[in-house]
């Protein structure tokens, strides 16, 4: 693996954070988690369908700070031959990556039936759902493009999910986006939560 | 009486799961309330407490937020590499009030183990462990929590093995998912 030479700052915290990564099958989804945690470094060249789910930890600094998030990415099977078993691989998810390859209208359709099906397979269901929704293979020529990013987004902002339009195929555009995205969303959690634990035992000195 | 949890009294925290710098696993040693350890996302987080020395426990206390499954291992042997489950319990969600967490027990331990298996909500806190007994075989005096009594009256007693199973009825059900929470890793 290639690592880049980054500054050395000094890590005050380690989050750590569960993350389905859903969409049709063969629309790239293990590409985009490989090429992000190689940074750029790895495309599979050949197609592989992934079986049930795969589990691959991606570090993601948030941006001015000291803190890193892990990811505990779970590539799930896009194939219609896991989808009935799928939830319970994820066993308790509260931040999804949904993606969809620009030229295929029904990979787009599906994103709205990962949703859903994301939503009904929380254990608990007061806790909201965070998730990014990512458009693949931008790369494509223009007279390729089925789904309109315009209307891609909207889904999205309606539905409360961050848009992003990436290519995972080398040299790769905004892969790093959606993770980073996911990642800051779940370090505010934290930090929110904190503050109230911080909040609520103001009063217990002892 | 005595609290062998506390640093001035030897206590020590020699492995936590995860770490944020502002609240250092100490907090939970430091005999105040308001400070803490907090997990820092997914289940279960775990900590293991070194004492000074193998002593007689006869109570363990934790006060916490957000905890919703804790269980308690220990250890008698000079190296931690082998700890025996000394009770598991569900504790109510009781909101930005801490929960309090009173164990009579009647084990000898170096180390003591604490897993927080389940949260209510993405995180929890633990901000005080405290730990009683001592050499004198038992015979302590009961103080500090008034309402627990000599005689505990809830189900976990003298026998850890019989606290442990009392307190699982769960076991098993969760895998079927009916409305449990079969929650994070």
């Amino acid at each position: 693996m290639v690592s880049k030479v980054v500054k050395p700052i000094d890590i005050t915290a380690t989050l750590r954070c569960k993350v389905a990564v859903v969409g049709d099958a063969a629309i790239g989804k293990s590409a985009l988690v490989s090429m992000f945690t190689s940074k750029g470094s790895k495309f599979p060249k050949a197609y592989t369908m992934t079986s049930g789910v795969e589990v691959v930890v991606a570090p993601v600094q948030i941006p001015d700070t000291t803190v890193n998030v892990e990811l505990y990415l779970l590539d799930t099977a896009g194939s219609e031959l896991y989808k009935d078993q799928i939830s319970q691989y994820w066993n308790g998810v509260y931040y999804a990556i949904l993606v969809f390859d620009v030229s295929a209208m029904e990979t787009f359709e599906a994103c709205k039936a990962w949703w859903e099906l994301l939503k009904s397979a929380r254990p608990d269901r007061e806790r909201p759902l965070r998730a990014v929704l990512v458009a693949n293979k931008v790369d494509l020529p223009p007279q390729r493009h089925q789904v309109r990013l315009d209307m891609a987004q909207e889904w999205a902002a309606n539905n409360g999910l961050d848009f992003f339009d990436v290519s995972a195929a080398p040299p790769g555009k905004d892969i790093e986006a959606p993770f980073v995205s996911i990642a800051t969303t779940f370090y505010k959690n934290y930090e929110d939560k904190v503050a109230t634990f911080q909040a609520a035992c103001q009063n217990y000195s002892s | 009486m005595k609290d062998f949890a506390r640093e001035e009294n030897g206590g020590l925290i020699v492995m936590a799961s995860c770490s944020d710098e502002r609240f250092p696993p100490e907090n939970m040693l430091d005999g105040k309330d308001n400070t803490f350890w907090v997990t820092t996302g997914m289940f279960p987080q775990e900590f293991v407490l070194k004492l000074d020395s193998c002593i007689r426990v006869s109570k363990i206390t934790t006060l916490s937020l957000n905890v919703r499954k804790l269980a308690v291992e220990k250890c008698d042997q000079e190296k931690p590499d082998q700890f025996e489950k000394v009770f598991e319990v569900e504790l109510a969600n009781r909101g930005d009030r801490l929960q309090t967490e009173v164990h009579q027990v009647n084990i000898r331990a170096k180390y003591l183990k604490f897993i927080i298996l389940q949260g209510h909500g993405e995180f929890a806190t633990v901000n005080r462990v405290s730990v009683v007994g001592g050499d004198d075989d038992g015979a302590y005096e009961d103080q500090g929590y008034g309402s627990m009594q000599r005689q505990p009256s809830m189900g976990y007693g003298g026998s850890a093995a019989t606290g442990f199973n009392a307190s699982r009825p769960e076991s098993g059900g969760a895998a079927g998912g009916g409305g449990g929470f079969e929650d994070e890793f």
